[in-house]
């Protein structure tokens, strides 16, 4: 039972879920290869949450199967699940030590003693909690508390290790180390891994694939690199990227995108009446007035340390660019905008969808 | 008034530390105060105790040594005289107390679990409802209920029993356990409990090992509230005990005052009864200060 059990697929097939009226989620199909780190992302509502509460059992599905291994647990209990989960306020057992927050999974199915212990202990050396065992939660760190938390998940060895949000009650430097951590702890066990967050940095620096969540509908499944660098939609294209990417409201015919700022040939083809161009601030520069694909007016300069953001108002819209460092630039100064064509990406307006 | 300077969430304070003083002062003897009104009765009856006859009525008498000569005859009655018959409605006052305290809230907890996290969403109103029935057999006053109470004792062969009046005061005391505990509960499973259950536990043991651990607080306070209640309850123990199962309150009152027609006869009684009555509420006082101090440890649980 407590042998490990690394490499399980898990399957959402044509989940739905409904409280009441309002619709969660709405058909997800979403296939998790056996080992992989797969990082659900979303803002706050978009179904995240619920899609891994149905796949751990502490919610039920609408409509649809989930399925782990070759197993279809849609109506199995939590515990026959053969999953463990990590949640955000860490969900410790105030009134139990650490060795025993530990060993409460074991315990509980009645693992004889002797094997219980060795397993705790190793669990709690592998999150370097050694020491600790013997305290209560009160008495810990946030850090800490966490490390618990982890351990607890690790110490049955699942098949599936569920998180929600588990970092996000971090200070910003310990959460940047627990990160690594995890990535790390994952990588060693090679346990299928479901991670839930609102934090696109955790989601591109952890996941093996980012499936980005918004109202309940798959937006995009694909690696990190592929989302940022191919973005399924202006939903993804935007959510994606610090500061986002930059928008332009204009119309595409032919391979020429028009607007206000001016006339840019891009790369697809096509007549969107309400079209939308969008390049990241890494792909534009500043260039002399007159120059470049655009012009504005400089709004603010800020020194970010390895690069200078410059904020440029067009006509209608604030730009976000990346200058280098030695760059000042006056507010109000005129300026030019110059684009690279590997960046840029076309949407219709109308639906969000884009234009390849 | 003297200068103010506004605090930080605009409220004017005052700066003066004399005024600060007088302020903390007025109101620490305002509820001093209030508090020598409320423990006087106590007081009362513990000095009346140990009056002789004379003193009980005599006006005047206040503090002992200074106003009388304190007298220990009441005492020697109930300790010496009555010796056998205390220590049995003692017994049974406490064994009745705590089985039956013990037995509500474990029904009352079993219950708030079920409502608050075993039943759907959908229910939830239905839910309501619930609880406030169980509430409604609080509503009726328990002189109605004793008569009907007497007559199934009777039938069921429980009168002048102990089990009969520990199932009696679990019945009428379990509206009170359930409401009392329902805040603690909340309305749903906390992310400590879904641990548990994707750990493995079964409900019955999340309810006991895990919940009720981290309401400890809770639980003291209700336990000690419905001990109390069957502690000094005397309506049902009078309708369903006649020697048996006799607990102390209806003792006091029937045997300690019989020599007079009515109850609180003369002198020498209201002695007696004084001792009775404190002896009655001394264990009660010494087991609210441990549960004081329980309570405070228990409160260091939630962090």
């Amino acid at each position: 039972m407590a042998n490990g059990n690394p490499g399980v697929p898990v399957s959402f097939d044509k989940i739905q879920k409904s409280f009441g009226a309002v619709r969660v989620l709405e058909e997800l199909n979403l296939d998790v290869k056996p080992g992989e780190f797969l990082v659900l992302l979303g803002a706050s509502g978009s179904g995240k949450t619920t899609a891994l509460r149905i796949l751990s059992g502490l919610e039920t599905a609408t409509e649809g199967r989930v399925r782990i291994g070759d197993r279809d647990v849609t109506d199995t209990l939590p515990k026959y699940r053969d999953i463990s989960m990590v949640f955000q306020s860490y969900a410790l057992y105030p009134h139990k030590t650490v060795g025993e927050n530990i060993g409460f999974p074991l315990k509980v199915r009645k693992i004889p003693v002797a094997e219980r212990e060795i397993a705790v202990k190793e669990a709690a050396a592998q999150v370097q909690l050694d020491e600790l065992l013997h305290r209560y939660p009160r008495e810990l760190s946030g850090g800490q508390r966490q490390r618990v938390a982890l351990a607890r998940a690790i110490v049955r060895r699942p098949s599936v290790f569920l998180m929600d949000e588990p970092l996000s009650n971090l200070d910003a430097k310990l959460r940047g180390h627990m990160r690594a951590e995890l990535k790390h702890m994952q990588e060693a066990l090679g346990t299928t891994t479901i991670y839930v967050t609102h934090d696109q940095i955790e989601a591109m620096t952890l996941a093996h694939r980012v499936a980005i969540l918004e109202r309940g509908v798959l937006q995009q499944l694909a690696t990190p690199s592929e989302i940022y660098n191919n973005p399924a939609n202006l939903f993804v294209a935007q959510f994606i990227g610090s500061p986002p990417m930059n928008i332009i409201h204009g119309t595409l015919q032919g391979d020429v995108f028009a607007s206000d700022a001016g006339k840019i040939k891009v790369p697809v083809k096509g007549k969107v009446e309400k079209a939308l161009l969008g390049f990241r601030p890494e792909d534009c520069s500043i260039a002399a007035a007159g120059k470049g694909e655009l012009a504005g007016q400089i709004f603010t300069n800020e020194l970010i340390g390895d690069h200078t953001l410059v904020t440029v108002k067009t006509n209608k819209d604030m730009l976000a660019v990346k200058a280098p460092k030695e760059y000042r630039g006056k507010s109000g100064q005129t300026v030019g905008v110059a684009l690279s064509k590997g960046g840029l990406y076309l949407f219709n307006a109308e639906n969000g969808a884009r234009v390849r | 008034m003297g200068r103010r300077t506004e605090s930080r969430t605009g409220f004017p304070r005052p700066v003066s530390s004399f005024q600060s003083w007088l302020i903390k002062n007025t109101i620490r003897m305002v509820l001093v105060g209030w508090s020598l009104v409320c423990l006087f009765p106590i007081y009362w009856l513990a000095v009346t105790s140990i009056k002789g006859n004379a003193d009980v009525e005599r006006p005047g008498t206040f503090v002992p040594l200074l106003n009388f000569t304190p007298d220990l005859s009441a005492w020697h009655f109930i300790l010496v005289d009555q010796h056998e018959n205390l220590v049995s409605r003692f017994f049974n006052s406490a064994l009745i107390g705590g089985f039956s305290t013990c037995l509500t809230l474990t029904i009352s907890c079993l219950c708030l679990y079920a409502v608050t996290r075993l039943s759907r969403v959908a229910s939830r109103l239905h839910d309501n409802a619930l609880l406030w029935a169980v509430l409604s057999t609080r509503l009726l006053p328990p002189a109605i209920l004793a008569l009907p109470y007497y007559v199934m004792a009777n039938y069921a062969g429980l009168f002048d029993t102990r089990t009969g009046l520990i199932l009696v005061y679990a019945t009428v005391n379990l509206p009170v356990a359930i409401w009392l505990l329902l805040p603690s509960f909340g309305n749903r499973s906390t992310e400590m409990e879904e641990a548990a259950l994707i750990d493995g536990a079964a409900h019955l043991s999340i309810l006991f090992t895990i919940l009720l651990p981290t309401l400890r607080a809770s639980l003291l306070a209700a336990s000690t509230l419905v001990f109390l209640l069957c502690w000094n309850e005397y309506l049902f123990a009078v309708y369903l005990t006649s020697d048996q199962a006799l607990t102390l309150p209806p003792w006091m009152v029937g045997q300690l005052s019989m020599k007079e027609a009515q109850v609180g006869g003369g002198p020498e009684e209201v002695a007696h009864l004084s001792a009775a009555a404190t002896l009655m509420f001394a264990p009660l006082l010494i087991f609210a200060s441990l549960i004081m101090r329980q309570l405070g440890k228990a409160a260091l649980w939630r962090s």
